[in-house]
């Protein structure tokens, strides 16, 4: 039954919508009923609680977590989910006479039974996550709900979210602590077993955090504030989330935790502290106001003061007089939240100082109001009354409480605090009533309103009124709850009249006080000042976001920056940390290096620094664009003579190749820059690179050097040759043993030509004649007559070296390069060579390699695995050599590419012939007939 | 059971071929309806793959394919394991989501557009699966050069300046990354992540490998390294965000994850490192995105702050913060992207990111406004959604290893999301519709603050325009499957939230996998294929 209650209410969620299209506002109704069939099927367990019996459906639902889906009904959530269901069908059968026909219900009507269903699901949760859910969910609800108000929402919606969001997260915090120390996240489990499992510091935290989100949530000090801002919500929404239900939220959960505080003074004494706080401060408050929304408000804030207050006396009748008040608040809040919203639909204000006077011409609705202020200002014979005597006995016998020690001052300070609250809200109280039904009559023209629009209020109003004159009614259940909140059962004995006692002489002496603070109101608010004496809530809220927006604009400031330095500075930072951490922090990290073989640098080694240390410093200082460019291959140069001394001609080889087609490359676009390098900050750079430099000195020299070949080099070197026929470790590597990188980096070139192509797509012009430009006729010609010599050799080398590769110095990368060469000079002396489009070589080649990769597994080997055939002839070939092929492709097509595109002038694409109207549009790689095949272009430009 | 031969033959190597001849295919055929479509195909096939992998994995066992076939150890290893797996599917189900998008918004006509998306995405992954770290350089490589195409190709100036930062940031980086390579070489002589299991415990190793963690950091935008992200990320064009924001920092953090997880020990130093850099990244990247004044420009300080809630769990509580590691990672990356899809198809409407001329947008934008309000609360760790699941396994570890600080900050740092959301929500879709602001008396309105910050920023010299940078979205007329994406990954991310089992089952498995890395090493090492 519990869970189909809860599903029943949960499912209508989804249907409302719909049935809002037919309704319109009328789908209160209906939702009403819904609710009462929900509270109906949560009664027909209700024998079993009453029994003393615990009623309890489980389901898996995370296992990782240890999650059940666990409902469980006791006396406790028997009351507040009685609560929660009967103040909701009130409210919704209320909000269709007062919603006006225009307003959109869709969304009220929807998130209210999402609401209903969330705070359901709180008092019946047995599960400590499952009860998380429920409780962020009333937070979203609530924080929809108050936004619905339009822009002036908006605002308050965001505070109410962020303080019980806030609230929430501090009980995100107590609930896995719990779940952690017990490793279940069973509510009555954790119970069981925390007293063991939790640490004095555990549950101190725990408590805490509950606190905390208890204290958001009941609106307690100093969190009050957005209860009040939640006014500007419709009145159906403050009388059912931010009077009867969501707030109540915190008191049950400060109850359902309160067993595992038993033995917790901090507990008791923060939560009576704060609790009489602000059941003084809400009531001062509520006497202040003018509108009567902000003034139910502030006294809502102040009951739920009372209720912490008395959980935190913590002894069985103080817990039974929280509940007590719980049901007592909830009636006689949501009747008057209700009478309000009847008051404002009619008179069309709710400001005391505008109202005057209706009793004349709307007697029923003062009649109800002056019931239900009556219970809230503990006037016999209310149920009001009732509990507030039960919380007066309670405060009186702080002192018997176990945390209290007999202290007996603490008893009469809180009885005292409690009594000058109380004589404040009978205060406030009368003033509701007197104000607004009193006095001459302003407004003649109104009348009571329909029946419909009262009913929903005349019950609360009666059944307080019931309460109040047999609360022995309630002695059952308010019995059970005690049980449930960690105490034997002790039999309650509510009634009306208790004899003469100390709690009946404080009623008096507060209702008395509280007369003369009505008709002495002006002294007080003259004490009190007409504004709160320290900023408000809201304003503080409010300066601590724009701090933190500010904050976070400084943090943020960085990212505005279009400087790299700015952006490069955290990896400065994490360069020298690192350095630190090897050089200096880790004990012995620079102990257990090996010993630097000997010999490894040599006088050649040193020549060659000699070189090249001068040459950067130039390079680093270099005015012209074009000297760095120069300095920076000589660099290159450097290099590639480095790396051939140190027995590697083929990196050497591809350096040098890749340091010459830069040059071609570059010098044309540099013609285009400006003259002159931006140095930027000098001193800046300097510190910046001294850093850089001095830590990767220190890297090369801990982390290099210090060892022998390695195993892998060692296998290459000793079964290359076996394993793939090959001779050259290098070309071995690239092809066979390590294909996957390579058929990585020629991607990088194809997507590298593929920016090219796309960055130059739009707005190059073709520049045609720019060498001429540069070199004149004259000079052009003696070119054209050396490249036609070297040209052709070129081309020769490139099969020679791309055939040899796999046994000696070249390879697919510096045929490649060696043919991108001749691409270049011809480019360079304007002759034109038929080619297929460059677009069409790279995509050749990218496809043959990727196709010779799957021969392997075709042929039942691995991918890219080099597959051996027997020609006759020739020899034996392997596939790699196709994969070669693709690489070569790719190398020549991104030369070409760089150097049409970067240079802004074109080779022509093989059959175009049209010189005329030729502009650079980045068109051109949708050569003629797109469907022809990339290997019938190639075959065409060959033959 | 699928047959592992098969998987290890075909099946694990495609996730990096078959985009690459997608790549060449659509490079070939150009803007037409073909290429698009073969766009589409391929993060459904890997997806596939992925769950084939996935069943393959999920009882903790490791699919090795030695590419090339020789012996492990000298191959390149393409390593399947569950956590692979897991990223594959995700990321595979991000690249379709985001290309819907960019089709939409009408990018798919832009002929280089899928060939550079297929060969990014093969270079993602590739880098999830590669055993070797060589070759996962390469791999970053792979991924990156199409980015910067992608970066610089929407065609405004302020692009091409935030495309230029991140060319530069992003080379400084694999720079890093192979003098790590290097000096881990140096040291060990090899660089296949399998063979240096465990050998972090040597200082020198560690600091080498620290290197490479140091590049890491700077792709994955931890603090420090962290301004470079929203300093680009807003500047191109939306759906190429979304794209990044789901695929390209995420590399960054599964090679902290497995290069940790397998390098390094559990140790009072490197628990110290991460706790510090993720704590900072989680506490700097919500206040930025406070103080940020555009839609991007917060959700990319959000990514910072994301990230160290990411990796946070590296270090706490062995298999149980692996296991949130791997859960939040995920989570993350739906609600990211979400989000930015989201607010991407604001921007292509309005023709505008910056908060402070938005509002009121929920009447013209409901389903954008809807799909937000999902992916804010998951972002914010709200029941019933991923993020909740997500923010509670972070959580448990910190509990677990008693990091008193990673609980409170990740307590703390949860309110200022939910503070930002609710600037960046409100903001957009709430309140009064642009032009009518300013005739309304409220001068506390959060939007007003967003629009002083949006000036501050212009009005600096060297500032890049954020105002100018984001109108740059071309109009568009309304088309549903602008909206449909980022709404269809919030509503995923509400379903795990409603059935988390099953994912953090998985998780939970590759958790423990990642914890306890002798499955791994012995699969790559010990036997070839």
């Amino acid at each position: 039954m519990l869970v189909a209650s809860l599903a029943l209410i949960g499912l209508t969620t989804a249907v409302v919508p719909l049935v809002v299209r037919y309704l319109g506002r009328y789908t209160g109704y209906p939702l009403a009923v819904i609710f009462l069939v929900a509270a109906g099927l949560l009664l027909t367990q209700a024998p079993e609680v009453m029994r003393g019996e615990t009623v309890v459906q489980s389901w898996q639902w995370v296992a990782a977590f240890d999650v059940q889906f666990t409902l469980r009904l006791n006396g406790l959530s028997l009351l507040f989910a009685m609560l929660v269901l009967g103040v909701g069908a009130l409210v919704l059968s209320y909000a269709p006479q007062y919603l006006d026909p225009h307003y959109e219900v869709r969304r009220l009507y929807t998130v209210l039974t999402l609401f209903a269903a969330a705070m359901l699901g709180i008092v019946l949760a047995g599960d400590l996550v499952l009860l998380l859910v429920f409780w962020e969910i009333t937070s979203v609800s609530s924080f929809l709900l108050v936004a619905g108000a339009g822009t002036a929402g908006a605002r308050p919606a965001i505070r109410a979210l962020v303080v019980t969001g806030f609230g929430g997260l501090a009980l995100f915090g107590a609930v896995v602590l719990l779940a952690v120390k017990t490793q279940t996240t069973d509510i009555a489990t954790v119970f069981a077993l925390a007293p063991e499992r939790l640490s004095v510091t555990d549950l101190s935290i725990v408590a805490a955090l509950i606190i905390l989100a208890a204290f958001t949530k009941s609106a307690q000090l100093p969190f009050h504030f957005w209860l009040p801002g939640a006014m500007v919500a419709v009145t159906p929404v403050s009388a059912y989330l931010h009077a009867a239900t969501l707030v109540k939220a915190g008191i049950y959960l400060l109850l359902l935790m309160s067993p595992l505080f038993l033995d917790f003074p901090a507990w008791n004494i923060t939560l009576l502290v704060f609790g009489l706080a602000t059941a003084l401060f809400g009531a001062f408050e509520a006497l202040r106001q003018r509108d009567l929304k902000a003034l139910l408000a502030y006294s809502t804030v102040s009951q739920l003061g009372t209720m912490v207050a008395l959980v935190g006396v913590g002894t069985s009748a103080a817990l039974a007089a929280a509940a007590l008040l719980v049901v007592a608040h909830a009636l006689f809040k949501a009747t008057l939240f209700m009478l309000v919203g009847i008051v404002d639909r009619e008179a069309g204000s709710r400001d005391l100082d505008e109202l005057s006077g209706l009793w004349r011409v709307m007697p029923i609705t003062a009649g109800l109001t002056g019931l239900a202020a009556m219970s809230m200002a503990g006037v016999p014979p209310l149920v009001g009354f009732v509990a507030k005597e039960e919380a007066f006995y309670s405060f009186l016998d702080v002192p018997q409480s176990s945390w209290a020690q007999g202290q007996q001052w603490a008893g009469i300070a809180a009885a005292v605090i409690a009594v000058l609250a109380a004589s404040l809200t009978f205060a406030y109280s009368a003033r509701i009533f007197a104000g607004a039904f009193f006095g001459p009559l302003k407004q003649r023209n109104l009348y009571e309103p329909s029946w419909l629009f009262l009913a929903p209020a005349v019950v609360p109003a009666v059944a307080g009124l019931v309460l109040g004159i047999a609360p022995g009614l309630l002695n059952s259940i308010i019995d059970r709850t005690t049980v449930d909140v960690g105490f034997t059962m002790v039999g309650s004995d509510l009634s009306l009249w208790h004899g003469v006692s100390i709690a009946l002489g404080l009623s008096a002496i507060a209702i008395s006080l509280g007369l003369l603070l009505h008709f002495r109101r002006r002294w007080v608010i003259r004490w009190l000042g007409e504004e709160p004496p320290v900023a408000s809530g809201p304003l503080i809220f409010d300066r601590i976001w724009f701090a933190l927006v500010r904050t976070g604009s400084w943090v943020g400031r960085s990212a505005h920056s279009a400087s790299v330095g700015v952006h490069l500075f955290g990896v400065g930072v994490l360069i020298v940390a690192l350095t630190i951490l090897g050089f200096a922090i880790i004990p012995g990290a620079t102990d257990g290096l090996a010993p630097v073989i000997p010999d490894s640098m040599q006088l050649v080694d040193v020549a060659i620094l000699a070189l090249l240390v001068p040459t950067v410093a130039f390079l680093a200082r270099a005015r012209t664009t074009i000297t760095a460019l120069v300095l920076a291959g000589f660099v290159g140069l450097i290099l590639s003579v480095w790396l051939l001394l140190l027995g590697a001609p083929d990196v050497a080889l591809t350096l040098l190749l890749v340091e010459f087609l830069t040059v071609v490359v570059a010098a044309p676009v540099l013609a285009r820059l400006p003259r002159h390098r931006d140095v930027g900050r000098p001193t800046m750079a300097a510190v910046a690179a001294v850093v850089v430099g001095v830590s990767s000195g220190l890297a090369v020299w801990a982390f290099t050097g210090r060892r022998g070949p390695s195993e892998l080099s060692a296998y290459f070197l000793t079964e290359a040759e076996e394993l793939t026929g090959g001779t050259n470790v290098v070309n071995t590597i690239l092809v066979d043993f390590r294909g996957l990188d390579t058929l990585g980096e020629i991607t990088v070139l194809f997507a590298a030509a593929l920016g090219l192509l796309a960055a130059t797509a739009v707005g190059v012009r073709a520049r045609k004649d720019a060498v001429i430009e540069v070199l004149g006729r004259g000079e052009q010609t003696v070119l054209r007559v050396g490249a036609r010599i070297v040209i052709p050799l070129l081309l020769i080398a490139t099969v020679v070296l791309f055939w040899r590769g796999h046994d000696e110095p070249g390879g697919g990368f510096i045929a490649g390069l060696t043919a991108g060469s001749a691409v270049a000079v011809a480019m360079i002396a304007g002759i034109r060579i038929a080619l297929p489009s460059s677009g069409a070589m790279l995509a050749a080649g990218l496809g043959t390699a990727l196709v010779s990769a799957l021969i392997g597994p075709l042929t039942g080997g691995a991918v890219l695995a080099p597959v051996k055939v027997d020609v006759p002839i020739v020899g034996s070939l392997t596939s790699s050599l196709i994969f070669d092929l693709g690489v070569l492709l790719i190398v020549v097509g991104l030369v070409r590419v760089a150097l049409e595109r970067l240079d802004g002038m074109h080779i022509d694409a093989g059959n175009d012939t049209d010189d005329g109207n030729d502009t650079d549009d980045g068109n051109d790689l949708e050569w003629d007939g797109q469907d022809r095949s990339s290997a019938v272009d190639v075959t065409e430009a060959r033959s | 059971m699928t047959d592992v031969s098969f998987l290890t033959t075909w099946v694990l190597p495609a996730v990096f071929g078959v985009p690459l001849f997608a790549a060449v295919a659509t490079f070939i055929l150009g803007a037409r309806w073909a290429s698009r479509l073969i766009g589409l195909l391929v993060p459904i096939v890997v997806f596939v793959i992925a769950v084939l992998l996935i069943v393959a994995t999920a009882d903790g066992s490791v699919v090795v394919a030695q590419i090339a076939g020789w012996p492990g150890g000298v191959s390149i290893a393409f390593v399947g394991d569950l956590f692979s797996a897991l990223m594959l599917a995700a990321t595979s189900v991000m690249v379709f989501t985001c290309l819907v998008f960019a089709y939409s918004a009408g990018l798919g006509m832009d002929r280089w557009f899928i060939p550079s998306v297929s060969i990014m995405t093969a270079g993602v992954y590739g880098a999830f699966v590669t055993g070797d770290l060589f070759n996962l350089f390469v791999m970053v490589e792979v991924a990156l050069l199409p980015s910067y195409v992608l970066m610089s190709r929407s065609g405004v100036l302020t692009a091409l300046r935030s495309a230029r930062l991140y060319l530069i940031v992003n080379l400084t980086a694999s720079t890093l990354f192979l003098a790590g390579l290097g000096v881990v070489y140096g040291v060990t002589g090899t660089v296949n992540l399998a063979a240096l299991a465990g050998l972090g415990i040597f200082p020198v190793v560690g600091i080498a490998v620290g290197v490479i963690m140091m590049a890491m950091m700077l792709k994955a935008a931890l603090v420090p390294t962290h301004s470079w992200l929203p300093a680009t990320y807003p500047y191109t064009s939306p759906a190429v965000t979304a794209l990044f924001s789901g695929l390209l920092t995420k590399i960054g953090a599964y090679a902290i994850v497995r290069i940790i997880s397998i390098v390094y020990e559990p140790g009072q130093l490197i628990t110290v490192i991460v706790i510090a850099v993720c704590v900072a990244s989680m506490i700097v990247g919500v206040l930025g995105a406070l103080g940020e004044g555009t839609i991007r420009g917060g959700l990319t300080f959000q990514m910072v702050s994301g990230m160290g809630y990411i990796l946070v769990g590296v270090v706490l509580a062995g298999a149980v913060g692996m296991a949130a590691v791997v859960f939040y990672l995920i989570h993350h990356m739906i609600v990211m992207t979400s989000l930015f899809l989201t607010g991407g198809s604001v921007e292509h409407e309005e023709r505008t990111g910056v908060v402070g001329r938005l509002g009121g947008l929920a009447k013209a934008h409901p389903i954008a406004a809807f799909a937000f309000f999902l992916s804010a609360a998951s972002l914010v760790g709200l029941p019933p959604f991923s993020g909740f699941w997500a923010k509670l396994g972070v959580l448990t570890a910190a509990v677990d290893a008693g990091s008193a600080l990673v609980v409170v900050v990740v307590l703390l740092v949860s309110v200022g999301t939910l503070m930002s959301m609710l600037k960046l929500g409100t903001g957009v879709f709430w309140g009064l519709p642009k032009g009518a602001r300013e005739d309304e008396d409220t001068p506390s309105d959060v939007t007003v603050v967003a629009d002083t910050t949006a000036g501050r920023a212009g009005a600096t010299g060297t500032a890049i325009d954020i105002a100018a940078a984001v109108e740059a979205p071309p109009m568009t007329r309304w088309r549903p499957f602008l909206v449909f994406p980022g709404l269809a990954l919030a509503l995923l991310s509400l379903g795990i939230g409603i059935f988390p089992e099953w994912l953090l089952d998985l998780t939970q498995t590759a958790g423990e996998s990642l914890n306890d890395t002798a499955g791994y090493v012995t699969a790559v090492l010990g036997g070839g294929s």
